[in-house]
This record gives structure tokens, C-alpha cells and sequence, in this order.
């Protein structure tokens, strides 16, 4: 009973963080829907709960996007998984001083990350099937607005929580008043 | 905070990809797939025309005095529009497109699958439309969707069961050969990626192409047939040491409030 609660508690959250993804998408106005809301839920979930368990929301998560993405199939799933698995470590083994300096450091760097892998990814198979060329100018800036803004919301959202919950103040982390 | 990293996590995650690759890559997949789109679909269709009707309520101003312009429009707007059910003018809006579409299916040769736009692209790296009909309904990768009376919107880059996603002729990767209408009817190719407007390049340099001149698809590609309206000439660039000179376009379409297209089942 409480396994199935756990299972249909991550269906209803998945559902929740694409529903989100979408309605900042269609509603929000230019440069805003740039916001990149399944990385930023994902990304925080790291955070806050510190386990590489929650990577495997990714999967479902990259799978909806799959499905209503023109790239072919799987290169947002090994992005996202990818970029989110090595920011995750580097997070808490590199860049363990969990300031709001360092939290938009580590958003900044995981999407690029993505994004990075995500081109690649493209390019690689683009050697062997050809038609795709995303190397362009407003390409790289519409990735440049996705990572500021995804990273400065973000940032934002940590400072909030970080005034009211001690778990993650890293003022209570230097003094050991956890 | 201790990061609990379990390397059998990693190991598991990675095999469930490579997995979900695999399942796809043989079809075995599209079962749940077709299941999602299908369950999905209504949501993304309400977001998206939540949207566009949100899409006109944002304004910004440079000035004062163009806000106050604006308002002063709007309260006038307003007291005419008083009586106006809002039901009836989005039936209104839709007759008049399916009308447009039905003109340009009695014209067109090759026949048209009409279909609603239920999303847009869920990644900023792509200019894309989703739509309610796919393979299903002999929908296939190439070929061309209008809006209106014979409006190039885009093409068909993929096909799902029962939807395709819809490469806008505003985005980066595609490419349309298409013919000015002017004198000498030069030819190019119309291109994405350029904000809102699009850019028509490869056009002979001796040619006169001028600003207002409508650009149209010139047949000479697999799949779109001559004809179909892109938009018209915005700017000429013609450089000296250049080979060629380019136009840059205003689309015929608003690429952003698109609801209604039709597929040309061209292939």
C-alpha cells in the first residue's frame, strides 16, 4: 500500500513538473519562456534531497519531452540524465560550499552541460544521418537566455527557501547548528 | 549533506536508456508512446491556446505617451466590442479559416488533411508546431503545411500515430526553394533562423527584387507544390562582394497564433 502511494505520488509529481514545463512555455512572454522548468525541478530535487536516486525522475520527465520533440529519439533522455548525474556530484563533492554564488555556478554549468550534450549528441548523429546544423547564431543565444534565466530563477528559489529552512543555510552548515 | 552516490544507480539508469533506445529503435515503444500523445494531447492543446489568447494581453510600451495611445485604442475597442460574445467570434475566426482552407482545397490539386494545432515546441532549440493528425491519416516527413488561403507555414519533420510535429519556415534547420514574383521571377531559397522573420537567399545579383514583392514556393522541390504564398519582401541586402543577394521576409502567417492548418498529402 505504501509502495503504491510512493508510485502514484512520482506519476502525480512527473505530471505536475511537465504540466509546468508546458504552461511556462505557452503563457509566459518572451524571454521568459526560456525557462527551462523540468532541468530547474530536477536540479533542485538534487539538491534538496542530495541522493542520485532522484535521477531516475528523469527518465520520465525526458521521455515526455521526447515525445513531442523533433530530435530523434533518446538524445534529451542521455543529456538530461548526463548533465544532471555529473553537476549532482560535482555539486556535492567539488563544490560543497552550498552559497547562492555557488548554487548558480552549478545551474549555470549543468545546463551548459546539457546543452553542450545535447549538441553533440546531435552532431554525432548527424555523421551518420545528416539534416541537422544547430550551430547558429540564435541558437546559441536562445541556450545563452535558457541558461541565465533557468539558473538566476533558480538561485532565487534556493535564497527563498534557504531564509526558512535550515537544511540548506549554509550559515547554519558553517556554525553546526544543523 | 552527504551526497549518496550509489554507482548502482548509474549502472541501472544507463541500461534503461540504452534499453528505451533499443525498444524504440525497433518500434516496440510506440504502444505507450501512442498511449502518452494521446492522453497528453488534450493538455498541450490547452496550454497552447491559453497561450495564444495570453499571448495578446502582453504589451509593452517605450513611452508614456504610446501607453496612453493604446489605452486610449482599447477603451474605444472596447465600447465597440461590448456586444461581442467571446464564443462567437472564436467561431467566427475559425469559419472564416476553414472557409480560406476550403477555397484553396477546391484550388489545390493534390488533396489536404485539415488539423488542429495542439502545441508548440517543448525546446527552445527548435521552431516547431505540434499537430492532432499523423501517420494515421497518411500524414508523412516532407510534406508541406499551410494555414489560410495557401499559406506556407512549414513542413512535416516527424510523424507520430496520431500526431506530427510541424518544422516552422521561421526555424534554423529548414530550407524551401521559392520564386519572387517580380520581373524576371528569380529563384533562391527561403531559410529560418532569424527571429520572426525568415531570409530568402542564393537570388541572382543582377535581378531586381524590391521591397513588397511577395515570394512564393517555386515547385521546384520534392513535395511542395509552385504556388504557395511564403510572405513578402521586408529588406534587400545586396552586396557588392557578395555572389548573391538575399531578402529578408515577413512571413505571410502569424507563426505564433497558428490554430487551424492543412496538411498537403503530397507524397
Amino acid at each position: 500500500m505504501k509502495s503504491l502511494a510512493k508510485i502514484l505520488g512520482l506519476i502525480l509529481g512527473v505530471m505536475i513538473i511537465f504540466i509546468i514545463h508546458l504552461l511556462v512555455i505557452n503563457l509566459f512572454p518572451y524571454p521568459f519562456n526560456h525557462i527551462n522548468t523540468v532541468f530547474l525541478c530536477l536540479f533542485w530535487l538534487v539538491i534538496f534531497s542530495g541522493q542520485t536516486k532522484i535521477l531516475w525522475l528523469a527518465l520520465p520527465l525526458a521521455f515526455l519531452l521526447e515525445l513531442f520533440s523533433p530530435v530523434p529519439f533518446g538524445v534529451i533522455t542521455s543529456a538530461l540524465i548526463l548533465s544532471l548525474a555529473i553537476i549532482g556530484w560535482f555539486l556535492f563533492n567539488i563544490f560543497t560550499n552550498h552559497s547562492l554564488h555557488i548554487i548558480f555556478l552549478s545551474a549555470f554549468l549543468g545546463l551548459l552541460l546539457y546543452r553542450v550534450l545535447f549538441v553533440l549528441i546531435l552532431y554525432i548523429l548527424n555523421l551518420f544521418k545528416g539534416g541537422y546544423n544547430l550551430l547558429l547564431p540564435e541558437i546559441l543565444f536562445n541556450i545563452f537566455l535558457e541558461i541565465i534565466l533557468t539558473a538566476g530563477v533558480l538561485t532565487f528559489f534556493y535564497f527563498l527557501t534557504a531564509l526558512f529552512m535550515r537544511r540548506l543555510n549554509p550559515a547554519y552548515i558553517r556554525l553546526g547548528k544543523r | 549533506m552527504i551526497y549518496q552516490t550509489d554507482k548502482k544507480t548509474y549502472y541501472y539508469l544507463g541500461a534503461v536508456v540504452l534499453l528505451l533506445i533499443f525498444f524504440n529503435f525497433f518500434g516496440w515503444l510506440n504502444p505507450v508512446k501512442n498511449f502518452l500523445v494521446y492522453s497528453l494531447s488534450p493538455i498541450l492543446a490547452g496550454t497552447n491556446k491559453w497561450g495564444i489568447k495570453m499571448g495578446d494581453s502582453y504589451r509593452f510600451f517605450n513611452s508614456r505617451e504610446e501607453f496612453f495611445s493604446a489605452y486610449t485604442q482599447c477603451v474605444g475597442d472596447l465600447q465597440g466590442q461590448e456586444l461581442i460574445k467571446a464564443q462567437l467570434k472564436i467561431l467566427a475566426e475559425e469559419n472564416t479559416e476553414l472557409k480560406k482552407q476550403l477555397s484553396f482545397k477546391q484550388r489545390a490539386k493534390a488533396p489536404q488533411m485539415a488539423a488542429e494545432v495542439v502545441g508548440k515546441n517543448t525546446d527552445s532549440a527548435d521552431k516547431t508546431i505540434i499537430i492532432n493528425v499523423g501517420e494515421e491519416a497518411g500524414l508523412k516527413v516532407d510534406q508541406p503545411v499551410v494555414a489560410g488561403d495557401g499559406i506556407l507555414v512549414g513542413k512535416i519533420t516527424k510523424v507520430e500515430k496520431q500526431l506530427a510535429v510541424v518544422r516552422l519556415i521561421s526555424d534554423n534547420q529548414i530550407k524551401v526553394a521559392a520564386t519572387v514574383l517580380n520581373n524576371e521571377r528569380s529563384l533562391g531559397v527561403v531559410e529560418g533562423g532569424y527571429g520572426l522573420s525568415v531570409r530568402m537567399s542564393f537570388i541572382p545579383r543582377n535581378e531586381v527584387v524590391q521591397v513588397g514583392d511577395q515570394i512564393i514556393t517555386s515547385g521546384l522541390e520534392l513535395n511542395i507544390p509552385r504556388g504557395l504564398l511564403i510572405g513578402s519582401v521586408a529588406a534587400v541586402e545586396n552586396e557588392p562582394y557578395q555572389p548573391f543577394q538575399q531578402a529578408v521576409l515577413t512571413p505571410a502567417a502569424d507563426l505564433a497564433k497558428l490554430t487551424l492548418v492543412s496538411v498537403l498529402l503530397t507524397n
